[in-house]
């Protein structure tokens, strides 16, 4: 069961592909129009993606982004940056 | 796959005016939010597994332009540039096998164990001292833990700047892409000094 709170668990779905079909043009359509709300889905990407390189998403989420995510190589690109920033922080 | 050329139509400079007079009345408005909507796009069009999602944000903008020029009747432009975008990846759907051909590309990585590029972890390290100390501290303690005391660290540091969680988010954010827009510039300068 995920902790999130619900808006942020529908930003999440979005990204990994699951929302459904009719939620997700909403929701589409809502940031294509506002660039605040766009800047937050870009937010929750680098939290997704965070969560996913210290092993703290569940095994549907984690399966969902290596399938649906990060079938992108603009967001593999963005992973491998972020391991590196981790990389950097931890040394 | 790009949009196929017989799709294809130049923007002129005149319908490029008209679409940002749509924009906004004010022309640096106007271009600042024709920035804003092209990078929108070009997530709309990843974010939906669509390759070449620049190409397919600039074809949105441009068949927009294009059709404003013509006359067509468009009472919200934001709403009609969100119809052509889902018109173009339906069209972009059914040219593509895409996720076929990543999901051979791909395997998970190891953050761990997995070799990360040299380079970029030096231009990194000279990135964060370059960084304002509150931006690199933000960055730290937002990234730190290991996935179970992450929440926790996250609400300590939003209850300690006064913001909730989601603008904590945001600014963490904007001060990752502070951090990737120096990066760039770092291995830019980098290649460009090996080449000489």
């Amino acid at each position: 069961m995920s902790t999130r709170p619900a808006r942020e668990q529908r930003l999440v779905d979005y990204l990994l592909g699951v929302l459904p079909a009719e939620q997700q043009e909403e929701l589409e359509e809502h940031y294509l129009a506002e660039a605040d709300l766009h800047t937050e889905l870009q937010a929750t990407a680098d939290d997704l993606i965070h969560a996913y390189l210290v092993g703290s998403l569940s095994d549907d989420e984690r399966a969902n982004l290596e399938t649906h995510f990060l079938a992108s190589p603009r967001q593999r690109r963005r992973v491998e940056v972020m391991r590196a920033v981790l990389k950097v922080m931890r040394r | 796959m790009a949009p196929s050329d017989n799709d294809r139509w130049d923007l002129t400079p005149r319908a490029f005016v008209h679409l940002l007079e749509r924009l906004s009345s004010d022309r640096a408005v106007a271009a600042v939010e024709y920035e804003s909507l092209r990078r929108r796009l070009a997530d709309y069009f990843d974010w939906r597994g669509c390759p070449n999602p620049d190409v397919y944000a600039d074809e949105t903008l441009d068949r927009v332009a294009r059709k404003l020029r013509e006359g067509e009747k468009v009472d919200n432009v934001h709403k009609y540039v969100f119809g052509v975008a889902r018109m173009l990846l339906l069209e972009s759907v059914r040219r593509r096998e895409r996720e076929k051909v990543a999901h051979a590309e791909w395997r998970p990585l190891d953050v761990v164990d997995d070799p990360v590029d040299e380079d970029q972890v030096r231009c990194l390290e000279s990135c964060m001292k370059q960084l304002p100390e509150e931006t690199r501290e933000l960055l730290i303690r937002y990234y730190q833990g290991d996935g179970r005391t992450t929440l926790a660290a996250r609400k300590e540091l939003a209850v300690g700047l006064g913001i909730n969680s989601g603008a904590l988010k945001v600014r963490a954010h904007r001060a990752r892409g502070t951090l990737e827009a120096c990066l760039r510039k770092c291995l830019h300068q980098k290649k460009k000094g090996g080449r000489r």
